[in-house]
């Protein structure tokens, strides 16, 4: 569903150029989520915005269902739903009027959007809210709304750039429960998060990401194997430590 | 992108706005304080500079101190006969006390001897002068009267020049009708009639200025002031609330997005000088200041109107540009950074009306902002050019278009989203893969580029007439090809289009080609008929200097080789405006649109252009050129091709050509025509199976397959 090939991407700042992703390349299948880590500035946002089509690539590409992001970019956009940590919402407007507007956006019939709001709302807990102005909703109904707005058009594929930031541990469960509802429903979910003992529960595959580069790939287990250690978060102890390559240590 | 869906975009951008209160403030508010507080300041600074109306001194002037003895006895005279018909008013509607006094308003009058009178009012030396015309150089024993005329002269723009003016005539008038009375009352001896009065009213030099030359600037401030708010939220504001990203990732094209948000900064702005116009209007009238501002007619309806329209036209085109700054900005503050300048540099063409003598030439009716500053003045005073101010109206929808394509190719682009990697340079940084046909902000930000480009060259190959009428004629094919051909090529280059693609030069049957050739050749009548329509709706007028000039030009083309004729007014146009309009315009618009909204926008586009590529303008091709326009957008569409639409208009042009060049032989052969005369019906008639047998080839070879475009 998702393929990445050789997606590179650099920026000058100061005076000389910094890569920010470095000939990433990995798959994502239906039905699968894919946990992409790292610690900040690690390149993960910047590989998100490429495979959505809002940063072009310096070279290689992204596909998503077959189409290419900067050959067919609105076909691409059209697939995906993307949450990101710094999204907001039009405080004038309310939330039916919001999420019906992206929905007409996506090119979503009246009466599906209609239809697809009342299932979201109810499954994401917001139905009291949708007579209210976004400027009235709180951090955490916030994040709720801007899940359903991502699912409106009902995407094959979730892009989640930090979607529980900001949120409290119910919030974050609502999220989490979520994402593993969107995989039983055979959509692709890429997930960029901090919280790393959720994803280790959620993820089914990860991408470690290291100054742009993706230093390992694959399950919570093979991940143990190439790194000898035994929770993500030792690894990523061990990431911050050495800035080359990892390798087993007995300390993890 | 269909009407409603932009509709439904429109609706979302209102009700994100007109929800603002902010916006509710500036809309309200700030016109129902700001007027009555200006008209207060205005009636104070008008009652101190006009001395004491209760006590007021008039200076008047005469150049022939012989006069003086008798004028100043008339004016006495005069004076106090005015007091008594004001008594005898008051009594006779029995309310003496009521109304003003004049006993108590008597002015002082100064008299001055005056060499230059005109000059004298001018400046301001004098309120009023007075000069006597008498036939008769003796001064008669009785006094002045039928053998002479008064003639004043007063500053219209000063109201103590206007006070003293009536002051001087009501008492003449008072003369005369007492002059007329005695003499009626001595009928049958000698009758005489009373002394005519003329009066001259000067505009003033330094410092003289009316306060219609205002309205312009008022304008300017009403339509900014409304546009800059939401133009800084929909497009700053998007980012700076975290929304421009996500609006970025749908699949909708920006330009439909930019679109729905310049129809919401064009209605705030129309509605913030709907309320500033209505809270203007109540407060003139209320204030009975309508007649200083406007001049004699007031605050008429016909004002209202022209004010509302000039209204239209200031807000389309600073919503337009605001939007257009404001989509450089990551942030409010730096939209606002960049907006002060652009407001600052706004006033300055506003204060352009208030130069005395400015004349709105055909140059300026192309200079953005300038224009349409002048057009305003000019419609205030009565003196418009239509022709001048179609010029100025078509030229600043245009630039409006420019600024909007401008907005859409830079909003929301990854420099804008992302901050510190942006460079103003982006808004011109070539795509890295190359793409079939061009985007519709770059085809439309270069016919905006060529619109003022084909005015400075018609412009310029207008006065090269000392050149031989070869040279002009290669002059003219050069700039063709530079304008039509050669900019949009390089468009093309810099945004990576395809050539072949981009401007639609595709292969087509030879059954299509010659029913090109055979359209090219029965066109002309209807075309004809349309220029004839043109002139019985009353939209031209072709006067006999431009018939002479047209005579004169046919004379000069004689003298050329018919193939260089051909060339240069037939080949060269066929080729290059067909590469643009059914070429890289047509294909950036069938992207984008349907195929009959590629066919009608190219079309009033290419007749708009025809319009104003002649020198002077010539609105009567807009319906001729138009009509063109049409088939052979349809031909482009219908074939997917633009050679056979090459073919069309070169035939078509040289025909017309040939007919003109060759009509005294054709006079000869009895197939002579008179430009004001409807054709023949046989005419009409082999034209129409001519089209017939066109459309019944392009009917045999079938619509060309639809490309598909990504």
């Amino acid at each position: 569903m998702i393929r990445v090939h050789e997606l590179t991407k650099r920026f000058f700042a100061d005076g000389r150029e910094i890569v920010a992703v470095d000939r990433l390349s990995f798959e994502i299948q239906p039905g699968e989520v894919y946990g992409l880590l790292g610690p900040n500035g690690a390149g993960k946002t910047t590989s998100i915005r490429m495979i959505v089509g809002l940063l072009r690539p310096d070279s290689g590409h992204a596909e998503v269902a077959g189409c290419r992001t900067v050959e067919a970019p609105d076909d691409v956009k059209a697939k995906i739903g993307m949450v990101s940590a710094s999204d907001g919402l039009y405080p004038w407007l309310t939330v039916r009027e919001m999420l019906m507007f992206f929905a007409d956006l996506y090119g979503v019939p009246l009466r599906a959007a209609e239809a697809k709001l009342g299932q979201l709302s109810e499954l994401l807990q917001f139905n009291h809210l949708l007579g209210r102005r976004c400027l009235r909703l709180s951090t955490g109904q916030k994040q709720r709304v801007t899940l359903a707005r991502a699912l409106m058009h009902d995407p094959p594929v979730m892009l989640l750039d930090e979607p529980t930031r900001g949120l409290d541990v119910i919030g974050t469960h609502v999220v989490f429960d979520y994402i593993g509802h969107l995989r039983e429903q055979g959509k692709s979910v890429i997930v960029s998060t901090h919280r790393l003992d959720e994803a280790e529960r959620l993820c089914d595959r990860f991408g470690l990401l290291h100054q742009g580069r993706l230093l390992h790939e694959g399950t919570l287990t093979e991940l143990q194997q190439m790194t000898g250690c035994r929770s993500l978060i030792d690894m990523f102890t061990l990431l911050l430590r050495s800035d080359a390559t990892i390798t087993p240590s007995p300390v993890c | 992108m269909s009407f409603t869906r932009l509709a439904r975009l429109c609706l979302k951008e209102w009700r994100e706005t007109l929800r603002d209160r902010r916006t509710i403030v500036t809309l309200v508010l700030m016109p129902l304080l700001v007027y009555p507080l200006l008209s207060i300041l205005l009636q104070r600074f008008l009652v101190t500079s006009l001395t004491d109306a209760r006590d007021p001194v008039y200076l008047i002037g005469l150049t022939d101190d012989r006069y003086l003895p008798l004028l100043q006895q008339y004016l006495d005279a005069g004076g106090e006969m005015l007091r008594q018909e004001d008594a005898h008013a008051a009594e006779a509607i029995g309310n003496a006390g009521a109304g003003p006094d004049l006993r108590d308003q008597q002015p002082r009058v100064q008299w001055f001897g005056v060499p230059d009178l005109e000059q004298a009012v001018r400046t301001g030396q004098i309120d009023v002068g007075i000069v006597v015309v008498v036939e008769d150089e003796d001064l008669p024993a009785e006094g002045l009267s039928a053998a002479a005329r008064y003639r004043l002269m007063y500053r219209r723009e000063s109201a103590l020049s206007r006070a003293a003016f009536e002051y001087v005539r009501e008492c003449l008038r008072a003369v005369n009708d007492y002059d007329l009375n005695q003499q009626a009352q001595a009928m049958g001896e000698r009758l005489m009639l009373p002394a005519a009065i003329e009066a001259r009213p000067l505009a003033g030099v330094d410092g003289a200025v009316s306060l219609t030359t205002l309205v312009p600037l008022i304008l300017i401030l009403m339509t900014i002031t409304g546009a800059v708010y939401p133009a800084i939220d929909l497009t700053a504001g998007e980012r700076e609330r975290g929304t421009l990203e996500t609006l970025m990732a749908a699949p909708v094209p920006r330009l439909g997005l930019l679109a729905a948000k310049y129809v919401a900064v064009l209605t705030v702005a129309l509605l913030t000088a709907g309320a500033n116009l209505l809270a203007m209007t109540i407060t003139l009238l209320s204030s009975g200041l309508s007649e200083l501002v406007f001049g004699e007619q007031g605050l008429s309806m016909l004002v209202i109107v022209q004010v509302l329209a000039l209204l239209v036209l200031f807000a389309a085109f600073f919503s337009a540009i605001l939007l257009a700054m404001t989509s450089f900005a990551r942030s409010f503050k730096e939209a606002q950074a960049y907006l002060i300048p652009i407001m600052l540099l706004a006033l300055a063409p506003g204060l352009l009306s208030l130069m005395p003598g400015l004349e709105f030439s055909t140059w300026l009716a192309f200079t953005p902002l300038v224009n349409i500053v002048l057009l305003a003045r000019d419609v205030f005073e009565g003196t418009v050019d239509p022709a001048i101010a179609v010029l100025a109206v078509f030229s600043t929808l245009l630039y409006a278009l420019a600024a909007i394509a401008v907005a859409a190719r830079i909003f929301g682009t990854d420099a804008l989203l992302y901050g510190s990697e942006g460079r103003w340079s982006d808004l011109f940084a070539r795509p890295l893969q190359e793409r079939p046909v061009a985007t519709l902000p770059a085809a439309m930000f270069c016919i905006a580029l060529l619109f003022p480009g084909s005015v400075l060259m018609a412009g310029y190959l207008s006065q090269q007439e000392q050149l031989a009428m070869s040279h002009r004629l290669l002059l003219n094919a050069l700039a063709t090809i530079l304008l039509f051909a050669a900019v949009p090529w390089a468009a093309a280059r810099i945004q990576r289009v395809r050539v072949g693609e981009g401007f639609r030069m595709h292969r087509s049957g030879w059954l299509v080609f010659l029913a090109a050739a055979l359209w090219g050749l029965s066109l002309w009548p209807i075309a004809h008929e349309i220029f004839l329509l043109n002139r019985w709706l009353g939209l031209t007028a072709v006067s006999s200097e431009q018939m002479d000039m047209v005579s004169q030009l046919l004379v000069q083309l004689r003298e050329v080789s018919p193939l260089l004729l051909l060339l240069a007014l037939a080949v060269v146009p066929a080729v290059c405006e067909e590469l643009l309009f059914r070429g890289y315009l047509f294909a950036a618009l069938e992207r984008s649109t349907s195929g009959g909204r590629a066919i009608w926008i190219s079309a009033l586009l290419f007749g708009l252009f025809h319009v104003v590529v002649g020198s002077p303008a010539s609105p009567e091709r807009f319906l001729p050129s138009t009509f063109l326009g049409l088939v052979l957008g349809w031909l482009a569409w219908y074939s997917g091709s633009v050679l056979p639409g090459m073919l069309l208009h070169f035939v078509h042009n040289g025909l017309l050509l040939m007919l003109a060049y060759y009509r005294d032989a054709l006079m000869q052969r009895g197939w002579g025509l008179q430009q004001q005369q409807h054709l023949p019906a046989s005419w009409l008639i082999a034209a129409g199976i001519a089209i017939a047998i066109g459309a019944v080839f392009l009917f045999v070879v079938g619509r060309a397959k639809r490309r598909t475009i990504p």
